[in-house]
């Protein structure tokens, strides 16, 4: 097998990757010859066979885990991470480094991760970059002598995630110190419980081959220590939150258990130091941990959720160009003070509530007024934090900025939105307490039963009774169920942030709805279209010169890729009233009915048309043509492609509807209308705080005892309010990622479109609740039959207890609850990944 | 025996990046469930991962049946262990060319033969349309029919064995030294091994090397063993 060698000197050749396996190509293989390098046959023959099963999409999606596209950079030079202020409040100096933590938008998975903790080799200076995969938050350290922060977050955003300060790092240090907390007593209890099942295994094992009696009481003595020292530290929290159940007479599901754990330790302790009787330490040290470790996933679900609060603080960007002099620094918002010129330019957020300088431009404030259109400011206009602007450069003097702004006001009506909120009685609680009532009945009767029958043992009995019947189905399989559910969801886009939501939506209620984001687009959209077809290239060909959001829209809705190209020769543009330009050797001039009159003659329908169109809350936009009016579009928010089946279904199943909106009533009557909606269930003009009214009215009006919930779906600011005084708000994709704070469930799908999958999961998932519930009962019955017959001892209970954990935990991990997501195939070139 | 096996797995171990990024293509096209079908993604891994085992096994097999012949045809014109030693030897030579062509001298390849290569693409594209748990296996089973240098310089040594069962032990271990890169497949495994990536075709070649002096000193030391056993019973008897 001698492979024909041609040795020559080593030659230095360009490194090569093997065009299959992107590993190295070995020098002496590099053919300077081919295009493509193989490193092997094999690499080779694999090669040609992708091809040949025209599979090249691997190399594809390949590629994209190897080296991750860089997202388009951002211009902004975060010099403003360089000020003092920023300084003082975001970093420390630990030695001769500095640190900080940076949010950071678009991560998402190992391969950001990978790339991120790859960054001190990119950046000279930085020495650490540790990401929280989870919380999209970054722990950097690095000299400062050596490199600025700035320089590094400008890494950060070219290669595709735009960093911003962490803000609340004092919260998350608190609930990081918890959740290292919990960690270390389900270690403590999981430890101690495989070390009592050993000894529990020797003991059983010892009933049957004559085990020497010292021997056998000093493992009972060691379980006995272990299993105190389980029920002192780590299986504390259950007495203390049923104490705090009893003494608050609030149904828990921890009173069945603390009273399950206690019994049965306390009469295994008072059996061990009597010397003889039965001992559950195995049991009851197995169910501390089992219990602990359902909370510990159930709690670390929710506390994912509750991170994303930090997207609140993208509402409103964190550093503003601040002119000093003839030129503009980046600075932090937090040092901005009242009289303070900031520029703004086309595109960015405002970052305080002021009033423009000078300058011209159109204002998006949908987030804060629901208003769809965009509002044209000018000098000595009032202009607000966190609206974004559109179309050209303004300079604002400042006036508030931060939590005294308009939005931070609104923000916290959220707030006290959100702890306002009724608890919802879980449902597993009041189950418990029925739970806790029948067993201390049954158990009473047992006592009495044996007492009567056989007094030695009575206690024996009862105990057994009470430790078999501890309800740790429900309290583990319960949270497990929910914690599927919400992951599920939240891989099918649908983030859902506590159980409660789980029930409150598996039967229908009354829900009010948002309009613009919501029902609607939220943007401008050609909604109607009246006159001569033929013009619909010509108005196309001339509003694709421009760069106006109107001008935008309807070059967009009014592409025809049939259509032949028109030459467009000469434009004049008239910012806010329309356009005149020479295209295909016609005049045309497009825009406002009074722009228009005054250059070509209009024709008394069209006029009519424009001015009811009006009216109704649409746009008239009016194309002449060398001299005369010939067709008419209407640009308005328009109706989302899924929303009216969508609403049908809701109807069939029982929903009551309604719309609440900002934008103007006439708006809103017409969306409604073409909706499905009656005239008064259509309501418009609503500020932030009416709709919060209008929450709190309708929710009141609804009898708590009916399982009827009032759900309130919206997407903007102007709703998070009302979204946070619901029994369950719902946020969609599209609008402000702010009123994720305030909601229960955030769709990250725009629309309303998934709204019925969410319903479903939720029936759902609370159908695998109940069934649980059936599942456990069946086995709590049983083995209580047993104890009753005073047939129980501590090796069945020991069989029992973990079959019924986790015969429910196996229903509750194959039950659908939500579809479970499938992963992206290979096989499918539709598919992204 | 034992010091060959360990060493094969370690060595397949170390070199299994070359096999992620040679078959994580098929891996990938085995392993993607049809979307209508009900089979989990784990129960596809094993399938293929079946497929590889039962083929490699079945080649080690073949590999120590043929050793085994050339070990009896050497024994009848007087050499011991031919195949032991030859095996052991073209194994060395394998590594010594791959670490020249590693450190830049050009050494050609020999091409395999144009009629395999279609009959191997035509097969992959035959498994294509199978269930996915047949295709997975399928898929696993033609692993072997790629000519992959690295993958036959092992069947080499299994053939070294002169056992047949010896040599499907020692593919076996093979086998299982690729599994851990081959499982953790599909996570983005490539850019993790970055840094590793740039000595790959230095680290295998030296691993072939030191495979093959295992092999040649087990074998040197199993010949001095029967020499002295057979020195015994001459001198005993």
């Amino acid at each position: 097998m001698a492979a024909e060698a041609t040795l020559a000197s080593p030659v230095r050749r360009a490194k090569a990757l093997c065009r299959h396996c992107n590993l190295v190509v070995p020098p002496g293989l590099i053919d300077p010859a081919r295009d493509d390098q193989f490193c092997c046959h094999g690499c080779e023959t694999a090669y040609s066979i992708i091809h040949t099963c025209g599979l090249e999409r691997y190399y594809e999606l390949r590629q994209q885990l190897d080296d991750r596209a860089p997202a388009p950079g951002t211009d902004r030079t975060y010099n403003d991470f360089d000020d003092d202020t920023f300084r003082r409040l975001h970093t420390r100096q630990i030695g001769p480094l500095t640190r900080c933590e940076l949010f950071l938008h678009g991560v998402h998975c190992s391969a950001c991760l990978w790339l991120i903790e790859r960054l001190p080799r990119m950046v000279k200076g930085l020495v650490e970059a540790r990401l929280d995969l989870r919380r999209g938050i970054v722990d950097l350290a690095w000299d400062d002598r050596v490199v600025k922060l700035s320089q590094i977050a400008r890494t950060l955003a070219s290669i595709g995630y735009p960093p911003q300060p962490a803000r609340d790092r004092k919260s998350r240090a608190h609930r990081v110190a918890e959740d290292r907390r919990q960690l270390t007593r389900l270690a403590a209890a999981g430890a101690i419980a495989g070390n009592v099942m050993l000894f529990a295994l020797a003991l059983y094992a010892g009933i049957f081959d004559a085990m020497d009696p010292s021997h056998r009481t000093m493992f009972r003595w060691m379980s006995m220590v272990l299993t105190v020292i389980a029920l002192v530290w780590p299986g504390a929290v259950f007495f203390k939150s049923s104490w705090v159940a009893i003494r608050t007479r609030t149904p828990h599901i921890d009173v069945p258990i603390a009273l399950a754990l206690g019994a049965g330790g306390l009469w295994s302790v008072f059996t061990t130091i009597k010397g003889s009787g039965e001992i559950y330490f195995d049991t009851v040290s197995v169910l501390v941990f089992a219990l602990l470790a359902g909370r510990f996933f159930q709690s670390r679900q929710q506390r994912a959720s509750a991170d994303d609060v930090e997207l609140l603080f993208s509402l409103t960007p964190s550093s503003a160009r601040r002119v000093e002099g003839d030129a503009t620094r980046d600075v932090p918002i937090e040092s901005l003070q009242p009289g303070d010129l900031v520029q703004v330019l086309a595109g960015d957020s405002l970052p305080c509530d002021g009033e423009v300088d000078s300058g011209d431009s159109l204002v998006d404030e949908s987030l804060l007024s629901g208003e769809s259109r965009p509002v044209r400011v000018t000098t000595g206009d009032r202009v607000a934090a966190g609206t974004l602007n559109i179309s050209a450069e303004l300079f604002v003097r400042v006036q508030t900025v931060g939590e005294s702004t308009r939005v931070g006001q609104l923000m916290r009506l959220v707030a006290d939105g959100t702890q306002r909120k009724a608890p919802i009685v879980r449902f597993a609680d009041v189950v418990g307490a029925w739970f806790t009532l029948g067993m201390l009945a049954l158990a009473a009767l047992t006592l009495g039963l044996w007492l009567w029958l056989d007094p030695l043992h009575a206690v024996d009995h009862a105990v057994a009774l009470l430790v078999v019947t501890c309800p740790c189905a429900l309290g583990l399989a319960t949270p497990i169920v929910i914690t599927i559910a919400t992951g599920r969801a939240a891989r099918r886009g649908m983030l859902i942030k506590g159980g409660d939501v789980i029930q409150s939506l598996s039967k229908p209620g009354v829900m009010i709805l948002d309009k613009t984001g919501t029902l609607t687009t939220g943007g401008l959209s050609l909604v109607a279209w009246h006159g001569d077809d033929s013009v619909r290239a010509l108005v196309h060909a001339v509003e694709s010169t421009s760069t106006h959001p109107v001008a935008k829209a309807l070059a967009r809705d009014l592409t025809d890729p049939h259509a032949a190209p028109v030459r467009v020769t000469s434009t004049n543009q008239i910012l806010g009233r329309g356009i005149e330009a020479v295209a295909a050797g016609q005049r045309v001039v497009i825009g406002s009915l009074s722009f228009v009159s005054t250059l070509a003659r209009v024709t008394l329908e069209h006029a009519d048309l424009a001015r009811r169109w009006a009216a109704e809350g649409i746009t008239p936009i009016l194309v002449a043509v060398d001299g005369v009016s010939v067709a008419l579009a209407a640009l308005g928010d328009g109706v989302r492609p899924e929303a009216r089946a969508t609403l049908d279904e809701l109807r069939r199943r029982g929903w009551q509807l309604h719309i609440a909106s900002g934008d103007h009533q006439d708006v809103v009557t017409r969306v409604g209308s073409t909706l499905g909606f009656t005239l008064e269930d259509c309501l418009g003009g609503l500020s932030p705080e009416a709709k919060l009214a209008l929450v709190e009215r309708s929710k009141a009006s609804l009898d708590p005892r009916s399982g009827r919930r009032l759900v309130m779906v919206g997407d903007g600011v102007n709703d998070a309010a009302a979204l946070a005084a619901a029994d369950v708000g719902i946020a969609v994709h599209g609008g402000a990622e702010a009123s994720l704070a305030a909601c229960d469930v955030y769709l990250s799908r725009p629309g309303i479109g998934s709204i019925l999958e969410l319903f479903d999961g939720c029936g759902r998932s609370m159908h695998v609740i109940r069934r649980n519930l059936w599942v456990s009962l069946f086995y709590n019955t049983t083995a209580a039959a047993i104890a009753v017959a005073g047939l129980l001892n501590p090796l069945i209970a020991a069989i029992v207890m973990p079959i019924s954990s986790l015969s429910a935990l196996a229903v509750s991990l194959k039950s659908r609850t939500f579809a479970d997501h499938r992963s992206q195939s290979v096989l499918d070139p539709g598919s992204r990944s | 025996m034992t010091p060959l096996i360990a060493g094969i797995f370690v060595a397949s171990l170390l070199g299994s990046l070359h096999c992620a990024g040679m078959c994580g293509a098929f891996l990938a096209l085995a392993v993607t469930p049809d979307e209508e079908s009900r089979v989990g993604k784990a129960s596809l891994h094993v399938a293929y991962n079946a497929g590889r085992l039962c083929s490699y096994t079945t080649l080690g097999l073949v590999a120590g049946l043929v050793g085994r012949s050339l070990d009896l045809g050497g024994e009848m014109v007087g050499v011991q262990r031919a195949a032991a030693i030859g095996a052991s030897l073209i194994m060395i030579g394998f590594g010594l060319i791959a670490v020249a062509r590693a450190q830049g001298y050009s050494i050609r390849r020999l091409h395999p033969p144009r009629a395999l290569q279609a009959a191997v693409q035509k097969a992959y594209a035959a498994a294509g349309a199978w269930s996915p748990l047949g295709r997975a296996y399928a898929i696993g089973l033609l692993t072997t029919a790629l000519p992959c240098g690295w993958l036959y310089a092992f069947v080499l040594t299994a053939a070294g064995t002169g056992d047949p069962l010896s040599g499907a032990l020692a593919m076996a271990a093979f086998w299982l030294g690729t599994l851990p890169v081959m499982a953790a497949l599909g996570v983005g495994l490539q850019s993790l091994f970055g840094p590793m990536r740039r000595h790959l075709p230095m680290a295998t070649a030296l691993l072939l090397v030191i495979v093959g002096v295992i092999s040649l000193a087990g074998r040197v030391r199993h010949m001095r063993e029967s020499a002295a056993i057979s020195e015994v019973f001459c001198h005993g008897g």
